[in-house]
C-alpha cells in the first residue's frame, strides 16, 4: 500500500521525491531497531545462562566464559547483517 | 583457556582472532583492490578494522565486567552491545557519501570477515575444549620435539 502512495506522490512533483527519501529512512531506521531487538534478546539469554553455569559450576568459568564470547560474537552477526541493510536502504 | 593468566579468556580469543585477521585481512584487502579499486581497498580495510576492534573492545568489556561481579558483566555485556552497535554505526554514516567509500565491498567484507573469523576461532577452540591438549598456550611436543599444535 506504502508502495502504491509512493508511486502516486512520485508523479506529483519534485516534493514527493524528499517525501520517498523520508519514507526510505524511516523503513531504514526501523529495520535497523528491529534487527537489533533480535540479536539483544539473544545476548541476553547467552549471558543469563553463562552466569547461571558459572554460579553452578566456577571451575568451569573459564571455558563458560569462552563459548559465552563466541555466542555473543554469533549473535552479534545478526546486528551487524541489519545494520548493512540500513546503509544500503539509506536514501 | 583455563591456566590464562588474570583469566582473560576472551581476550585471548581476540587475540588468536586478531592474529588470524593479519592472515585473511591482506587477502579481503587484496580482493577488494582486484575488483573495486582504491575505493574496494580503503572499504574492505574499514570493515577488517571495524571487525577486529569490535571483537577487541567486546573482549575488553567482558574481561572488566567479569572481574567485579555477574551483575556487572551483564551489565557491560549489553550495554557494551549498544555502545558498540552506536560508535560502528558513528563511524560509517560519515563516511558513507564519501569517494572513496563503497556500500558493496564494505557491506561482504564486514559480515562474511565477521563470520569467518568466528567461524575458524570457533573450531579451534571446539576442538580444544573436546582434546584439551590441543588448547591455545598448550604445547604438545611430538618425539622429534616439533610442536605439532601451534595454531
Amino acid at each position: 500500500m506504502l508502495h502504491i502512495l509512493a508511486q502516486s506522490l512520485a508523479q506529483t512533483g519534485t516534493e514527493a521525491g524528499e517525501f520517498l527519501d523520508g519514507l526510505k529512512a524511516i523503513g531504514a531506521g526501523l529495520g535497523y531497531g528491529l534487527a537489533a531487538v533480535g540479536p539483544g534478546v539473544g545476548i541476553g539469554i547467552v549471558v543469563g545462562n553463562a552466569i547461571s553455569a558459572m554460579a553452578r559450576q566456577p571451575e568451569s568459568a573459564g571455558m563458560v566464559r569462552t563459548t559465552m564470547f563466541l555466542g555473543i560474537a554469533f549473535t552479534e552477526a545478526l546486528a551487524l547483517i541489519g545494520f548493512v541493510v540500513f546503509i544500503l536502504l539509506l536514501p | 583457556m583455563g591456566e590464562r593468566a588474570g583469566g582473560a579468556y576472551e581476550r585471548a580469543v581476540a587475540v588468536a582472532m586478531a592474529r588470524r585477521s593479519l592472515v585473511v585481512g591482506p587477502v579481503a584487502v587484496g580482493i577488494g583492490a582486484a575488483v573495486w579499486g582504491w575505493a574496494g581497498v580503503w572499504s574492505v580495510g574499514l570493515a577488517v578494522v571495524l571487525v577486529v576492534a569490535n571483537f577487541a573492545v567486546g573482549a575488553g568489556i567482558i574481561a572488566w565486567g567479569a572481574r567485579y561481579s555477574p551483575t556487572v558483566l551483564a551489565a557491560a555485556v549489553l550495554v557494551g552491545y549498544l555502545a558498540r552497535l552506536g560508535v560502528i554505526t558513528a563511524v560509517v554514516l560519515p563516511v558513507r557519501t564519501s569517494g572513496w567509500f563503497e556500500t558493496v565491498p564494505f557491506a561482504s567484507a564486514l559480515i562474511l570477515f565477521h563470520l569467518g573469523l568466528l567461524v575458524w576461532e570457533a573450531r579451534h577452540i571446539v576442538k580444544s575444549l573436546g582434546l584439551p591438549a590441543l588448547r591455545q598456550g598448550h604445547e604438545v611436543r611430538s618425539s622429534r620435539g616439533s610442536v605439532w599444535n601451534k595454531s
